[in-house]
């Protein structure tokens, strides 16, 4: 279920009327932005990545257009919502959002009422929808897990933890006392799925690669423990 | 179930029969060869399940690697290779294995180990070779451990990574990339993927603990392409 607060651009060159927005939209729960010239609002869109972007039109037509337009170049595919605000009639409202592109428009004078009905009227369009198609970049990465090394023999090691493996892989593990016995750089290899200890936890037995036989040697010496 | 072919390369005729010996009385079907020439038609008409490799072949100082090597081109990941030498060398262990080796062992040939490898390479049960176990210490038993993984989906709620293997609920998990660096996440949610045998592990994001990552996340968001139709 996505959250009601929404991260919303205020883009308007006159102070009074963002610090006016700025206090009505937080009053309902948003976090927001402001920007009081295009060039500063694209830099905020780049770094913030607002929801909703409220731009006054009187911004001047032209570099409220430009503005749009660079909006689109960084969100293609039209995520970030953009509700003009204008002093203008509703029938040129309507048709001048159409020409630029927005979402929809405001009529000055914007009262707590129209905004909070504007912006629950729009609810749905505010959730961006889930990333499913992530760039590697994003969506590689190695995880790191808590672990134990609880047994070892001249060819394997235990490692006791939260994860069940049920493929055979390549493993790296850091641990002092393979640090202690030399095996740091042995290559560790999953050959077999892990066994069940208790739910949630399970034991792995992990092959120990390219031992020598001074590692050998290290590893009987830990005889006097046996399991 | 058949019996599993084992392929031996020694230029020492006596390590061939010692092998031979060891082979027979756990139960493998072996053939080995001393001459490098003899090798790959071997390979050919015996097809071995694994070959063992001397690395130091008469004449020809490390001529064992170009034997893996060749093997891996030619025949590639599917046949064992298991590499023997008298030598203790880290670095000849390392060789081994980047030219594709799956293990080492260094000779004299210990009986138990040779047979306890080939059993787990060639996923073979035997109750008979089973080595003792000893406990590590409790002060030193504590590991961290890596695996790669990927991001399946991601909403401002949560964060949804594939893993082929089974991570339980509630588990600390630590994530690496360039964006998450090293944040730490714990396992709310796993869930089965009937498809492909895996599991989607959801992790929630704390709106104050990972409240920074939000707008990067509504970057990648904004950033990635609809699912085609």
């Amino acid at each position: 279920m996505a959250r009601k607060s929404k991260v919303i651009l205020i883009v308007d060159d006159d102070p009074d009327m963002r610090a006016y927005l700025n206090k009505l939209l937080i009053s309902m729960g948003h976090e927001v932005y402001e920007a009081g010239n295009t060039r500063t609002a694209l830099k905020l869109v780049q770094e913030v990545v607002p929801h909703l972007i409220l731009l006054d039109i009187n911004l001047d037509e032209e570099s409220g257009f430009n503005m749009i337009g660079q909006v689109r170049k960084f969100d293609q595919y039209h995520r970030i919502k953009i509700l003009m605000i204008s002093s203008l009639s509703s029938k040129k409202a309507i048709d001048l959002s159409k020409k630029l592109g927005t979402d929809g428009y405001l009529i000055k004078p914007i009262n707590n009422t129209t905004l909070s009905t504007t912006l629950k009227k729009m609810g749905p369009e505010l959730v961006f929808p889930e990333a499913r198609n992530i760039h590697s970049e994003y969506s590689q990465l190695t995880a790191r897990f808590l672990g134990s090394l609880t047994k070892i023999s001249e060819v394997s090691v235990i490692l006791r933890s939260k994860i069940k493996f049920q493929e055979k892989r390549k493993i790296f593990i850091e641990s002092p006392f393979l640090k202690k016995f030399d095996l740091e750089k042995t290559q560790l290899i999953i050959q077999e799925f892990s066994k069940d200890v208790t739910p949630g936890t399970y034991d792995t037995k992990i092959q120990l690669i390219g031992l020598n036989d001074n590692n050998l040697k290290n590893i009987r010496k830990l005889n006097t423990r046996k399991v | 179930m058949s019996q599993k072919r084992i392929l031996t390369i020694d230029d020492d005729e006596d390590i061939n029969l010692l092998v031979r010996k060891i082979l027979k009385k756990h139960d493998f079907e072996s053939e080995s060869v001393s001459k490098i020439e003899d090798f790959f038609s071997k390979v050919v008409s015996f097809k071995p399940h694994l070959c063992i490799v001397d690395l130091n072949l008469g004449d020809h100082d490390g001529f064992g690697y170009k034997i893996v090597e060749m093997m891996r081109k030619k025949i590639g990941n599917e046949v064992v290779i298991i590499v023997m030498s008298r030598r203790n060398s880290e670095a000849d262990i390392k060789r081994a294995l980047e030219a594709g080796a799956n293990d080492y062992i260094q000779k004299p040939i210990d009986e138990n180990i040779i047979i306890a490898k080939l059993n787990v390479f060639l996923d073979k049960e035997d109750d008979e070779v089973q080595f003792p176990f000893y406990a590590v210490p409790t002060g030193d038993s504590e590991c961290y451990f890596k695996i790669p993984l990927n991001i399946y989906s991601m909403n401002e709620e949560q964060i949804t990574i594939y893993s082929n293997n089974y991570i339980a609920k509630g588990s600390l998990i630590e994530l690496h990339n360039d964006f998450l660096a090293s944040r730490k996440f714990t396992v709310s949610n796993v869930s089965l993927d009937r498809e492909s045998g895996g599991y989607f592990l959801h992790l929630i994001l704390d709106p104050i603990e990972h409240g920074d990552l939000l707008p990067t996340i509504r970057r990648i968001m904004v950033k990635s392409p609809p699912l085609a139709e």
